[in-house]
């Protein structure tokens, strides 16, 4: 009676290789989530210019998930004239061009909202954020609601109550205003609740 | 506990002579990191040794800094620092500071290396917290802004402050503790760092009484 | 593992033939694994594959990294510093105040690590009232953004000394990332010049765009 072949001794390891295989790499892989998932939005829903899109997603909070939908649609990309949410005359260095985002948003009046990252993209992929404060700019906090009607908050904190301010209305216009280099023409923009979420809408 | 040793044994039973080995070793591996991840040392049951005593001008070195306590007294004013008000009063260690280290230490190192024992009516606000309180904030004599960050190689005349309830009494001399670190790797993170505060000498000092103009 | 020990049984002879086997394949086994350790002991690997990469250059230099580009435009020194709120530090050592302009690359980026480092290898990072610096926030690619830093050291840092800029505040994650190191190009001259100098530096706010 010849030996049974390499194959047939080891067959129940070379069953369990692939397995036990797969199971190093998820559990070496517990951080991918964090660094790399959740570092950006990822997840995007498309738009373009001029039309409205539909957008869901969900926030959390103390209180768990907070789901939201918001339609969204960008009028246009300009030059701005003032910073958003402020009376103040722009004073930008040389070399520097401020772009007025225009948005139209409808929304449920006890949505949150005001937690968003607008995000301006060129040709070559490189990213423009809105800031509410730099040394050459100082705007509303929030570049996807009313500053003086931001509706709802998330529940964040214990003791703050998130629920002040006048009733926001269901459809608005908000125009945030990006800072970038002279001579920059903006391709893309990018709104986010939140990674991995995030709403892409082409400029041109 | 019994149920899941009857298992164990159970399952030591019925493995072979090399398993056994195998298994006794991973339960003792086990076992040792139970104990010392809940914080077993088998030194720590030895008495707290003895806090050398501390002497005013004389320098202790504690790690990353050496530190020269000059004295203690009430402060009304100092530049910057807060003042005493109504409430609370302000106590003061007047010392001098060198680090000794290669990198810059962020000053709440040196303000939690110094602390009061057992004066009344500090903390401020009377927390509820026993033994010795380190103090809240450090700063320059020099120009009387705060030391936020110590730079190694550098002397600074410092004063490192408490505040105290004014309902309480100003003490004739307070109990100062210096507490001192030791550099090793950090079991976290494998880094060199200042880690396992501990006192190195403890004493009283005499407290200077306010100046004329009191609050 | 059970249908190995039915193959033993079936085949009694041979099992004590294959127990040294085994034996040895343990010894062997727990051996390379020693060699293994042992040898990563030996090379200093985890120093060298945890340094960052360092981009050098001098006063004016523009020295491009992975996050951006960082120039040095202007390097002083005296024993006192008015700080943006208007406080003034005073120092036993030498202050340094560097001016550097940084433009970030792909995306919005702080420059949050900035020191002197000496000859000797010591490091005098900032902090934010004794040894001010402020980045004033994440800077738009492209715009140029310009930074003062002070830092308080002793004399005899003085001569040789270099600023270190790098994205990343804590040192341990510098690994594997640039950063950059510039030459600052002082002599022991600046530091006694400085150590004696009383005026007070400005330390400026941050701003946008290049210098008026």
């Amino acid at each position: 009676m010849s030996a049974p072949g390499w194959w047939r001794r080891n067959r129940w390891g070379l069953v369990a290789l692939p397995v036990a295989a797969a199971a190093a790499l998820a559990a070496s892989s517990y951080r991918v989530e964090d660094y790399w998932w959740l570092e950006k939005p990822r997840d995007l829903a498309d738009g373009s210019r001029g039309e409205w899109v539909e957008f869901s997603a969900s926030q959390y909070d103390r209180t768990g998930d907070v789901p939201f939908t918001v339609r969204v649609r960008l009028d246009e990309v300009r030059t701005a004239s003032a910073p958003f949410g402020s009376e103040d005359p722009l004073e930008l260095p040389d070399g520097v061009q401020a772009v007025a985002v225009d948005l139209t948003l409808a929304a449920a009046p006890d949505v949150p909202l005001a937690g968003c990252s607008l995000v301006l993209r060129d040709a070559d992929g490189t990213e423009y954020e809105y800031q509410s404060s730099s040394p050459s700019i100082s705007q509303a906090t929030s570049p996807c609601v009313p500053p003086d009607a931001r509706g709802p908050e998330l529940d964040l904190f214990e003791g703050l109550d998130p629920d002040t301010g006048p009733r926001r209305p269901d459809e608005w216009a908000v125009s945030p205003v990006v800072l970038l280099p002279e001579g920059v023409e903006v391709t893309q923009v990018l709104l986010s609740w939140g990674p991995p979420d995030g709403l892409l809408i082409s400029a041109g | 506990m019994s149920d899941s040793g009857g298992r164990l044994r159970r399952v030591a039973l019925s493995a072979s002579r090399q398993h056994l080995a195998l298994a006794g070793s991973a339960l003792g591996a086990v076992g040792l990191a139970v104990l010392v991840a809940g914080g077993f040392d088998p030194l720590a049951d030895a008495a707290a040794p003895e806090v050398p005593p501390l002497t005013a001008g004389e320098t202790v070195d504690l790690g990353p800094v050496t530190i020269t306590p000059e004295r203690l007294r009430v402060v009304d004013e100092l530049p910057g620092i807060s003042e005493g008000d109504d409430e609370t009063r302000v106590l003061a260690l007047v010392a001098t500071v060198t680090a000794t280290g290669t990198t810059t230490e962020y000053g709440s190192m040196l303000s939690g290396s110094v602390a009061l024992d057992g004066v009344p009516g500090v903390p401020a606000g009377g927390g509820a917290e026993d033994g010795p309180v380190p103090a809240g904030d450090v700063y320059v004599m020099a120009d009387g802004t705060r030391l936020d960050a110590v730079q190694p190689g550098l002397e600074y005349e410092v004063a490192l402050v408490w505040e105290q309830d004014s309902r309480a009494d100003v003490p004739e001399s307070a109990r100062l503790v210096l507490v001192g670190r030791t550099l090793r790797e950090s079991s976290i993170d494998h880094t060199m760092e200042w880690l396992d505060p501990a006192p190195i000498v403890a004493g009283d000092l005499e407290v200077t009484a306010p100046s004329a103009e009191d609050s | 593992m059970g249908g190995a020990r039915r193959v033993v049984r079936a085949e009694p002879p041979s099992r004590f033939g294959r127990l040294p086997r085994r034996a040895a394949f343990a010894v062997l086994l727990v051996a390379a694994l020693a060699t293994g350790r042992a040898v990563q002991e030996l090379l200093p690997v985890s120093e060298d594959a945890s340094a960052p990469f360092e981009r050098t250059g001098g006063v004016g230099d523009e020295i491009a990294l992975r996050w951006g580009e960082v120039e040095v435009t202007s390097v002083e020194g005296s024993t006192r510093i008015a700080d943006p709120y208007g406080a003034v530090h005073v120092t036993s050592g030498v202050y340094v105040v560097v001016g550097w302009t940084y433009t970030a690359a792909g995306e919005p980026q702080i420059p949050s690590y900035v020191a002197i480092r000496d000859t000797e290898g010591r490091v005098f990072r900032t902090s934010v009232e004794r040894n001010p610096y402020s980045s004033g926030g994440a800077a738009q690619p492209g715009i140029p953004r310009r930074v003062t830093a002070a830092i308080e050291v002793p004399v005899d840092a003085v001569a040789g000394a270099e600023l270190l800029v790098t994205m990343e505040q804590n040192p341990e994650n510098h690994r594997r990332d640039d950063i950059a190191v510039v030459d600052l190009g002082l002599t022991s001259d600046d530091a006694e010049a400085w150590a004696a100098a009383e005026e007070p530096l400005p330390v400026e706010d941050p701003a946008d765009g290049t210098a008026p």
